[in-house]
C-alpha cells in the first residue's frame, strides 16, 4: 500500500464498521483491513436440504469448530463457556441473533451505585444520540415506550411477532405482574431502507439470506464505501508497530497467500472483539514493551465478561412451533434486572424467550433438550420439536482479574501469531444470580402452561458476549483507554470494540459495542479538528 | 445405525434407509469425522438383532470414547434428518415443512393478535444513575410515557 490513510481499522465488523462510516462522513480518509472475506448471500446455506448439519459443522459460531482459514485459533480448554465469532466483513453480525436490548443507566455506575466492578467515564447520557444514530442506519424493530428503560424514537418498524410460545409467555407475565416488553430486535418486519421485512425462517444465525435481519456488511459497510473508505479484505493483522516516540506507525499484516506488509497511519483503530483485540496488543510485545503494547496497566486481557447464560426450556402439551419466527428473541422481562438488597446477589439478570431450533438441531439435544439416541426417540422427538421454548437468563458478570485472555505461543495461527486463550471461571455472584434467575423462569414457564421444564446451567456455547478485556477508564493505572477509547500509553492507538467496557450489563452487548464506536469517531474527529 | 436410531411403527430405523451416499458425502468434507467414523467401524458391538444389548454396547463407547463417539453421532443425525423420508414425518407429526428454511420462510404461528405489555404509560421503571440528567429524563418520561421522541431531542438532553 502506498497511500497513507488518516485512520486505519483493524476489523470490519459491528464496530469497525460504524467507526469507518462515521469519521468518513466526516472527511476522514478510513482504511480498515480485515482478516476475513465478504459473505455473499449464495454463502448462507439455508436454502440447502443440509442445513442443519453445516450449522453444526462450517458455519458452526465457534470457530475452532468452523476451522475456515481466516478462523484464527482460541483455546478454550479453560472456559467452560466457548467462543461464538465470526471473521468476515460484518464480523459476528454475519452469524448473530440481532437482539438489541440496550444497557441502562445504571449499568455505566455499578460500582458508585452497588460498590461492585467499576464505572465508566462516560454515561449512558453520552451514549444516547449514539444509540439512536444507530438505530436509524441498521432498522430496528420493536415498540418505544418501555417504562424500563429511558425513553427512545419510535423504532423502525414494528415488533417481531410473539409466536405460541410468546403468547404464552406474555399472557403468563401479565398474570405474574412482572415487567416484559417486545424486544427491540435488528430484524426488520416491514421493508426499510431498501431491505426487505423477515419472512420467519428461523435460523439467524447462520446468516441472512433476505438481508431482513441486519449484519455490518449490509447497513455500514455500503455507506462506508461510498463515502470512499478502502476495505481490504484476506488481511490478517499480526502486530502493531509502534514508532520510536512510542506512538503507533501502523500495523503489520499479511495476505492471504502470506505475503508481509506495513500499512501506516495517524491512528490505528482496534476493532477485533474482545478475544481478537488483546490478542493482537499482546502479540505485538518487543523489548521495550515486553508485556504488550499499551499494557502499562496489566490490565490488556483482564476482566474478560461473558454473561454466564442458563437455558430454561419449557415444553407445552400444544403446538407452539417455535421452529417459525426469528429464533433468538420475541420478548423479554427485566423484572429482576437492578439490584435488590433482600438478594443475595448484587446486580441482575434479564430472561429473554427464545423460540427454537429444527428437527435435526432438536433431536441431537440442543438447549438441553433431554432426547437421548436409540429405543424411545422417536416418541420423545414428537413430544418435543415444535412443543419448545427457551427463557436464556442472561446475568450480568462482574469483572474479575481472573477471567481473562491470554496468548499461547505453543500454537499459532498460519501467520505464526500466538492462539488467544480463554480462562474463565463463573464467579460467585453470578452463580447466586443464576440460581435465582433459573428458579424464576421455571415459574414463569409453569404459570404459562408449560408440562415439563428443562435447566442447562450454563449454555456452553454462549460466549458471544466478550468484554472487559481493555477497559475504559479514567485511572492509566487500573484501564487501557480513555474515555474516548484512546490508549492511556498510546495516544493515537484508540480499541473500540466491547474489550472497552468497564461493566457488562445484563444485555447483548453490540448496540452499545456500535454506540461507543461512533462516539469514538466523533471523539477523534473532534480532538483533531 | 441400527441403535442409535431403531425405527418403529411411524418411523424408519437408520438402516432401513439409504443413508450410505449421505454419509459418504459428509465425511469427504470433515476430516475429523472422517477420523472417528474410520474408528468406529473398529468397535465390536453386539448385532442388530439384539437391540437392548446393542444399546448397552453403545452407550458403553459412549462412556469410554465420548468424542468418537459425538462425531458419528453428528453424522448418522444430519444423514437421518436431512432424508426426505424422514422430513416427510417430521411434517406429518409437527407441521414443519419438509423443506429447507430459505427462500420462504416460514409462517409465525399467532394464536391472535399480540397483546401489548400492561405496562405501557406506566411511570418510569428504571433506575436513577444519580446524575441531574437521569432525574429530568425521568420527570419527563413520567409526564409522558407515551412521547414520541425525536432523535434531535434526545441528542440534547436534557430539554
Amino acid at each position: 500500500m502506498n497511500d497513507r490513510p488518516r485512520a486505519l481499522v483493524v476489523g470490519a465488523g459491528a464496530t469497525g464498521a460504524a467507526f469507518a462510516w462515521r469519521a468518513a462522513s466526516q472527511g476522514w480518509d478510513v482504511t480498515c483491513l480485515e482478516r476475513g472475506y465478504w459473505q455473499p448471500p449464495t454463502s448462507i446455506p439455508t436454502t440447502g436440504s443440509d442445513w442443519e448439519s453445516r450449522r453444526v459443522r462450517d458455519r458452526s459460531p465457534n470457530p475452532n469448530v468452523r476451522g475456515l482459514p481466516e478462523d484464527y485459533p482460541i483455546l478454550d480448554d479453560t472456559s467452560p463457556i466457548k467462543p461464538a465469532i465470526f471473521n468476515g466483513v460484518g464480523g459476528s453480525t454475519v452469524m448473530w441473533s440481532a437482539h438489541v436490548p440496550r444497557f441502562r443507566p445504571s449499568d455505566f455506575r455499578v460500582h458508585s451505585l452497588d460498590g461492585v466492578g467499576c464505572d465508566w467515564p462516560i454515561s449512558y447520557w453520552d451514549l444516547a444520540p449514539y444509540y439512536e444514530m444507530n438505530d436509524r442506519i441498521v432498522g430496528v424493530s420493536g415498540r418505544h415506550g418501555d417504562p424500563g428503560n429511558p425513553p427512545r424514537t419510535p423504532r423502525q418498524t414494528r415488533p417481531v411477532p410473539l409466536g405460541g410460545a410468546g403468547r404464552k409467555v406474555a399472557d403468563a407475565l401479565e398474570r405474574l405482574g412482572w415487567h416484559w416488553w417486545p424486544t427491540d430486535g435488528q430484524i426488520l418486519t416491514e421493508p426499510y431502507d431498501g431491505r426487505p421485512a423477515c419472512n420467519g425462517c428461523g435460523p439467524c444465525e447462520m446468516g441472512c439470506h433476505i438481508g431482513a435481519r441486519a449484519s455490518a456488511d449490509i447497513t455500514y459497510w455500503p455507506r462506508a464505501l461510498a463515502l470512499g473508505v478502502r476495505l481490504i479484505t484476506g488481511a490478517a493483522v499480526t502486530r502493531v508497530v509502534l514508532a520510536s516516540d512510542g506512538r503507533a506507525r501502523g500495523v503489520e499484516w499479511c495476505d492471504s497467500q502470506g505475503r508481509s506488509h506495513l500499512s501506516e497511519a495517524d491512528v490505528v483503530v482496534l476493532a477485533c472483539n474482545g478475544i481478537g483485540t488483546p490478542r493482537i496488543l499482546l502479540a505485538s510485545a518487543t523489548k521495550d514493551h515486553p508485556d504488550g503494547i499499551a499494557n502499562s496497566s496489566g490490565q490488556v486481557g483482564r476482566n474478560l465478561m461473558l454473561h454466564p447464560i442458563a437455558g430454561v426450556t419449557g415444553i407445552w402439551d400444544d403446538r407452539v412451533d417455535g421452529w417459525s419466527g426469528n429464533d433468538a428473541f420475541c420478548l423479554l422481562t427485566q423484572e429482576f434486572y437492578e439490584t435488590d438488597e433482600s438478594r443475595d446477589f448484587k446486580r441482575g439478570y434479564e430472561m429473554q424467550l427464545t423460540r427454537s431450533q429444527g428437527p435435526l438441531v432438536t433431536a441431537l439435544g440442543g438447549f438441553g433438550l433431554d432426547i437421548s439416541w436409540g429405543p424411545g426417540h422417536h416418541e420423545r422427538f414428537e413430544r418435543v420439536f415444535g412443543h419448545s421454548a427457551t427463557l436464556a437468563v442472561t446475568c450480568e458478570d462482574l469483572p474479575d482479574e481472573r477471567n481473562f485472555v491470554s496468548i499461547d505461543p505453543s500454537v499459532t495461527d498460519q501467520f505464526g501469531v500466538p492462539a488467544a486463550r480463554m480462562h474463565y471461571t463463573v464467579e460467585d455472584n453470578a452463580n447466586r444470580m443464576l440460581d435465582h434467575g433459573i428458579a424464576r423462569a421455571q415459574r414463569l414457564l409453569e404459570e404459562s402452561g408449560a408440562r415439563e421444564t428443562i435447566v442447562t446451567r450454563i449454555l456452553p456455547g454462549a460466549g458471544f458476549h466478550l468484554m472487559g478485556t481493555a477497559r475504559m477508564g479514567e485511572d492509566a493505572r487500573t484501564s487501557v483507554v480513555d474515555a474516548s477509547c484512546r490508549s492511556h500509553d498510546v495516544s493515537n492507538l484508540l480499541v473500540i470494540d466491547g474489550s472497552v467496557f468497564a461493566s457488562a450489563a445484563a444485555v447483548n452487548p453490540t448496540p452499545t459495542m456500535q454506540a461507543v464506536a461512533l462516539r469514538a469517531a466523533d471523539q477523534l474527529v473532534g480532538s483533531c479538528a | 445405525m441400527a441403535g442409535l436410531l431403531p425405527g418403529s411403527e411411524r418411523w424408519p430405523g437408520a438402516v432401513e434407509l439409504d443413508l450410505s451416499s449421505r454419509i459418504s458425502r459428509l465425511l469427504e468434507e470433515n476430516q475429523v469425522a472422517a477420523r472417528s467414523w474410520s474408528e468406529i467401524s473398529e468397535w465390536t458391538l453386539p448385532p442388530r438383532s439384539d437391540l437392548e444389548k446393542l444399546t448397552a454396547g453403545l452407550r458403553e463407547y459412549e462412556r469410554t470414547a465420548p468424542d468418537v463417539f459425538a462425531q458419528g453421532l453428528l453424522l448418522v443425525f444430519s444423514a437421518y434428518y436431512s432424508h426426505p423420508d424422514v422430513l416427510r414425518i417430521v411434517e406429518e407429526v409437527s407441521g414443519y415443512p419438509s423443506r429447507p428454511p430459505q427462500p420462504l420462510g416460514h409462517q409465525v404461528l399467532r394464536p391472535g393478535p399480540d397483546p401489548e405489555p400492561s405496562s405501557i404509560g406506566a411511570m418510569p421503571m428504571w433506575r436513577d444513575d444519580g446524575t441531574q440528567r437521569s432525574r429530568e429524563v425521568r420527570a419527563q418520561q413520567a409526564q409522558d410515557p407515551e412521547r414520541m421522541w425525536t432523535e434531535e431531542e434526545i441528542a440534547t438532553w436534557p430539554m
